[in-house]
């Protein structure tokens, strides 16, 4: 923990046994310990500051503070209590106070080199930087070390990266900046690689293209040793700022001739090569070509340099892809300037089955060719696959119909055929039968190619599980068309295929994406777990788990994965900002703009705020007026109707949407328009949910408003702007809701493997919208009714009176959508019919507001009945009539309870009904399948049987604890 | 194609595929943030993150080579033999004794492959990794040119649990 100087201070002694105690867990002990040395020692600060940290650990925070601020306004010197208040007041999220501890301590001890390092860092960790250039250089002033001046450079570049106005950042920060490092250039006194990254850093944000290229390729260069290729890739990044091809061209081309198989550098020398083309360039006369030495600036040169990188390829001992591809890839180039068959480079269907049969065997042929098929007229797509086939070593045996491969190379290459067939659209031609046809072929060869991978270990992958992925998209292609039994067959598939191979995540992602597709999410958790996701994937894929959970009625399931997500968002903070200093100590400059765009990237992720916002809802949902008061779950979740998070404008989609394999054409493949289309989509759907959020979240503030009614005072102290603030929401709630429906209207299907869609049509279809937008408008009228008081306020009440009564038949209908049978047998298949399962859910949501506005309503008109009941007995007479809205409320309760336990019931029915379904029964038509398919099939119809009874359960037992809650309302 | 790069955190968000795999450990931000702050050029994208350490006075100053790592269909094509040469050559330059990484014993591919690459089991652990996996662990090790008699790459006796590591 605190440094434990070789020096033995008996301070150091005295202290140690609390340091023990707390590493050890051990607060109250420590605690214990500090009170004990303090009763001797009295002004041994650091004890008490040791005594803060157990404090602060036991969850004394109030405590924790008092007593660090004690030690701080002391103003300590001592390497010990200086630490330790490091340490608290990071544990207590306050790291602006360090700063202020070593700003004390540097006043007093102005030359210690060590406080002013530890001021430096203090102010790196809040981003405090014009006072970290400051610290730097009063280091660099007390010890002349390099490393502090450069800080104190890198703190002016941080200065210009946050600067708002651009023209500041380049006009001063950064030429203020590049003077600094000049200077020490002309002193001789540069020592470190860093200091070059620096000096780089600056002249290429400066744009000062010209003489970043001179330092790099200057003696200043010589230093860039560490990273690979530095110099060269620094000299290329330049080199194409400054548009010279010619230097360009020549360097690919050099390091083409080093290492002929890196990609990137054919795309450079093939942009080179164009670019002059384009520009007529010739070399100049009697000079060298370029100041990297030779250039090629014409076709016929380009040909034969790629010919040549194939020659020189047959002598290289280990295969290189680079050349073949290369070759096509200028191929396309070529075509694209409509010269394609001038050079003589061959036909790309020849050179495509060439490279097949070259690299065939190898996993990655596919996604080489995937690039180069549109370089195929369609017309020959079914030559070109036949001619790939004839060429595999398959060998037909007594046992089996077709042909199989003998060994792993020829399986890997029958693979690579059926992928390309895919690609190429030749299944989605097919008609039913057809497809039924290859889904058995498939299954065939992926159960005989289990046989090479007897020795596989649990942890590795079958080398035929594509097969199985491919016969499954097959069978989801049908299911998509209409086959009910499709879907089904393909969770069999899924589930015989990780039977096999344990650990393949694209049978783990599949089988999720299909159970939730269906409504079952039990099974979900688990694979899901076994997927192993953590830390950044949780932002990337936990929108797999998050887009369901609740949604299904799997409430504690969707607390929990909403809790990993925040977890990891909540610590991305702090841990960035260690990593932030780490990178100042290390010299890692180049990292730290980069860091801080990480941490920004996380900070404003979609995912992020979705589960913020869904996480409160939830808790609401299950707690709120059940366990704990509304407001007090409020106050606790530190929630105000003012007050917006989220980050709207600079939103990342952060989620991996490709982390399903697919061999889909283009035009049915995941593109970057239904990116862009979800991405709207889920920003409509939280704004949505947000503005729920901040709506509820008002609630409370209006209640304990118990007006007089000459409030014209009091409406000015703040309670008339929580209203008005409420009524703000709700227009933009209304306006929400207006685009979100326009957006629906565009009817948008993503591909079956891309972007789950939000839950927003169901929200509009089933009529919880409309009932969630009148309940909000509710409050206002009440609000209204509150502080005119209840004389002359007939029209209000009979307003509210209707509202009530449209209520519950907008509930009643909301219901109706949830009826039907949730799993049914039809035709012998099973069909589940998830979209009631979510109605149901968004119905106890909506529910749930409507109680929640029931007992402001309750809180409102209670104190008004009271009052009458008081006048009644002083007047002793029975002519002081009821308001008519006090019977308007009791008849609106009365009824939601009823709605309620019918609700209740039918979730009861549903059990039964759910129970009693006999799977064993049904008889499973399809003779076609196997034994052994038939014992998964079996296995998967469980899961949905049982996740579905587990979803009608949890549902069930909210709704219980709701009904309890309308009892309260009566008055 | 492939095509190698230093690792920024930007690739953090990509690199499902490779991750996913059961022998692959997923780091957190804390650790993969250390080694680009520590050693940037150590970190390459497919992918390996190295890092140099040890006293060089008792010749223990070396490359450490964490987590090798190549997606599915990017395997067999010699990934990660460019990967731990990189290391290696950047290793050199910095003038290192030896190379030396952990691997799972259970993961006889890749002990295979680090042997054809010439590095030999210098000792065995007990439960490495994360100590989520309770799985031993060999310490594999290849001397570079400084050590000329090939002093680091004498194997221990004796296996070693967690707790004996400095």
């Amino acid at each position: 923990m605190a440094a434990r100087g070789h020096v033995q201070d008996p301070n150091d002694r005295r202290l140690r046994p609390i340091y023990d105690y707390l590493d050890n867990g051990n607060n109250k002990m420590a605690i214990q310990q500090a009170d004990k040395l303090l009763k001797k020692h009295k002004d041994l600060h650091c004890a008490k500051v040791l005594k803060a940290i157990g404090l602060q650990r036991t969850g004394k925070q109030d405590e924790a503070y008092a007593l660090a601020q004690e030690v701080a306004a002391l103003e300590p010197t001592d390497d010990n209590s200086l630490q330790a208040l490091t340490i608290l007041y990071r544990e207590m999220h306050r790291p602006e106070l360090v700063t202020k501890l070593y700003e004390a301590a540097v006043k007093k001890v102005p030359n210690s080199e060590e406080y002013h390092s530890h001021l430096f860092m203090a102010y790196a960790r809040v981003g405090e930087y014009k006072k970290m250039q400051q610290a730097g250089m009063a280091l660099y002033k007390i010890v002349p070390k390099n490393p502090y001046y450069f800080w104190s450079v890198m703190s002016l570049i941080m200065q210009s990266i946050s600067a708002q106005d651009e023209n500041l950042s380049k006009t001063m920060f950064l030429p203020l900046a590049e003077r600094m490092v000049e200077k020490m250039v002309k002193e001789d006194k540069i020592e470190a690689e860093a200091e070059v990254e620096l000096y780089y850093m600056i002249l290429e944000r400066l744009e000062k293209y010209k003489e970043a290229l001179d330092v790099v390729r200057g003696k200043l260069g010589e230093k860039l040793t560490s990273e690979l290729q530095s110099r060269e890739n620094k000299c290329m990044a330049m080199y194409k700022k400054l548009c010279r091809w010619p230097e360009c061209n020549a360097l690919s081309r050099r390091l083409l001739l080093k290492n002929s198989d890196d990609w990137q550098f054919y795309i450079t020398y093939f942009d080179s090569v164009f670019q002059l083309i384009d520009e007529s360039w010739t070399p100049p006369p009697e000079e060298e070509h370029s100041l990297e030495g030779e250039v090629h600036y014409s076709i016929e040169q380009a040909v034969k340099f790629i010919e040549e990188r194939i020659t020189e390829e047959s002598k290289s001992s280990r295969p290189l892809r680079g050349p073949y591809l290369a070759k096509l890839e200028l191929i396309r180039r070529l075509r694209y300037r409509g010269c394609n068959d001038e050079y003589k480079l061959g036909d790309p269907e020849e050179l495509m089955f060439q490279y097949f049969r070259k690299f065939g065997d190898k996993p990655c042929c596919f996604t080489d060719l995937k690039v180069f098929v549109d370089l195929l007229p369609s017309s020959q797509y079914t030559k070109f696959i036949s001619q790939l086939l004839e060429v595999i070593p398959l060998s037909a045996t007594a046992e089996s119909e077709i042909a199989l491969p003998a060994d792993i190379k020829a399986l890997q290459q029958h693979l690579c055929v059926v992928q390309l067939s895919r690609l190429l659209g030749i299944y989605h031609t097919m008609d039913k039968k057809q497809k039924l046809t290859v889904v058995r072929e498939l299954m065939l060869r992926y159960r005989h190619g289990l046989e090479f991978g007897k020795s596989c270990l649990k942890t590795e992958l079958q080398f035929s599980d594509y097969y199985c992925l491919l016969a499954v998209h097959l069978l989801l292609d049908l299911w998509l068309e209409g086959e009910e039994t499709a879907v089904w067959q393909c969770l069999t598939l899924l589930e015989e295929g990780l039977s096999h191979s344990p650990s393949n995540a694209q049978f783990k992602l599949l089988l999720i994406r299909i159970y939730c597709r269906l409504g079952a999410f039990e099974p979900v958790a688990e694979l899901y777990s076994s997927l192993d996701a953590k830390h950044i994937q949780h932002d990337t894929i936990g929108y797999l788990l998050t887009r369901y959970a609740e949604s299904l009625g799997h409430y504690a399931a969707a607390s929990q994965s909403c809790n990993f997500a925040l977890r990891f968002f909540h610590s991305n903070q702090k841990d960035t900002s260690e990593y932030i200093i780490q990178a100042y100590k290390y010299g890692a400059f180049e990292k730290i703009p980069e860091f801080i765009a990480f941490r920004n990237r996380l900070n404003s992720s979609l995912h992020f705020a979705q589960v913020r916002t869904e996480r409160m809802l939830l808790d609401l949902l299950l707690e709120a007026n059940i366990s704990t008061s509304l407001e007090e779950s409020i106050k606790s979740m530190s929630l105000s109707p003012e007050e917006d998070d989220i980050p709207w404008k600079d939103l990342r989609d952060n989620r991996d949407l490709t982390v399903l394999f697919n061999w889909d054409p283009k035009d049915r493949d995941i593109s970057e328009e239904h990116r862009k289309l979800s991405l709207e989509e889920e920003t409509m759907w939280l704004r949505i949910r947000s503005l729920t959020l901040r709506l509820v979240s008002g609630l409370p503030t209006l209640s304990h408003t118990i007006q007089p009614k000459n409030s014209e005072k009091t409406a000015e102290n703040g309670v008339s702007s929580k209203i008005d603030t409420i009524r703000s929401l709700l227009q933009q709630l209304e306006a929400a809701v207006d685009s979100g429906k326009k957006f629906l209207e565009q009817k948008i299907q993503y591909p079956v493997l891309g972007p789950p869609p939000t839950r927003m049509a169901g929200f509009f279809s089933n009529g919880s919208c409309q009932c969630q937008t009148s309940l909000f408008y509710l409050v206002s009228d009440i609000y209204e009714l509150d502080t005119n008081g209840l004389e002359d306020s007939a029209e209000i009440q009979e307003r509210i009176g209707n509202s009530f009564k449209s209520l519950v038949e907008r509930l009643t209908d909301l219901f109706n959508k949830c009826k039907g049978d949730l799993i049914e047998v039809r035709d012998g298949t099973l069909k589940t019919h998830p979209n009631l399962l979510e109605n149901l859910v968004f119905f106890v949501e909506t529910l749930s507001i409507a109680l929640w506005v029931s007992s402001y309503c309750d809180s409102v008109l209670r104190p008004f009945k009271s009052n009458l009941q008081k006048k009644k007995k002083k007047k002793k007479e029975s002519s002081v009539a009821m308001p008519p809205v006090f019977t308007h409320f009791l008849d609106y309760i009365t009824e939601l309870q009823t709605l309620t336990s019918n609700v209740i019931d039918h979730i009861k029915g549903l059990e039964i009904i759910l129970t009693a379904l006999k799977l064993e029964e049904l008889s499973l038509k399809d003779t076609l399948l196997l034994q052994e398919e038939k014992k998964f099939t079996k296995t998967v119809q469980g899961k949905v049987q049982s996740s579905y009874h587990h979803s009608v359960q949890e549902i069930g037992e909210l709704l219980k604890k709701r009904l309890d809650t309308i009892k309260k309302l009566k008055i | 194609m492939t095509t190698l790069h230093a690792f920024t955190c930007d690739d953090l968000f990509h690199f499902n595929n490779v991750n996913l795999d059961p022998l692959i450990e997923t780091y957190g931000i804390p650790f993969c943030l250390q080694y680009l702050a520590h050693w940037p050029e150590h970190f390459i994208v497919g992918y390996i993150m190295g890092k140099a350490e040890g006293s060089v006075a008792r010749e223990e100053w070396h490359g450490h080579a964490t987590a090798p790592s190549v997606a599915p269909e990017c395997r067999r094509l010699g990934l990660a033999t460019k990967f731990m040469e990189l290391l290696e050559g950047i290793s050199e330059k910095k003038g290192g004794f030896f190379v030396d990484l952990f691997v799972r014993v259970s993961n006889q591919v890749a002990v295979n492959m680090y042997k054809q690459l010439g590095y030999s089991v210098y000792q065995q652990y007990y439960s490495a990794s994360s100590g989520e996996t309770d799985e031993d662990a060999y310490d594999m090790r290849k001397a570079l040119s400084r050590d000329t008699e090939n002093k680091s790459i004498i194997p221990l006796p004796h296996p070693v649990r967690p707790e004996d590591i400095e």
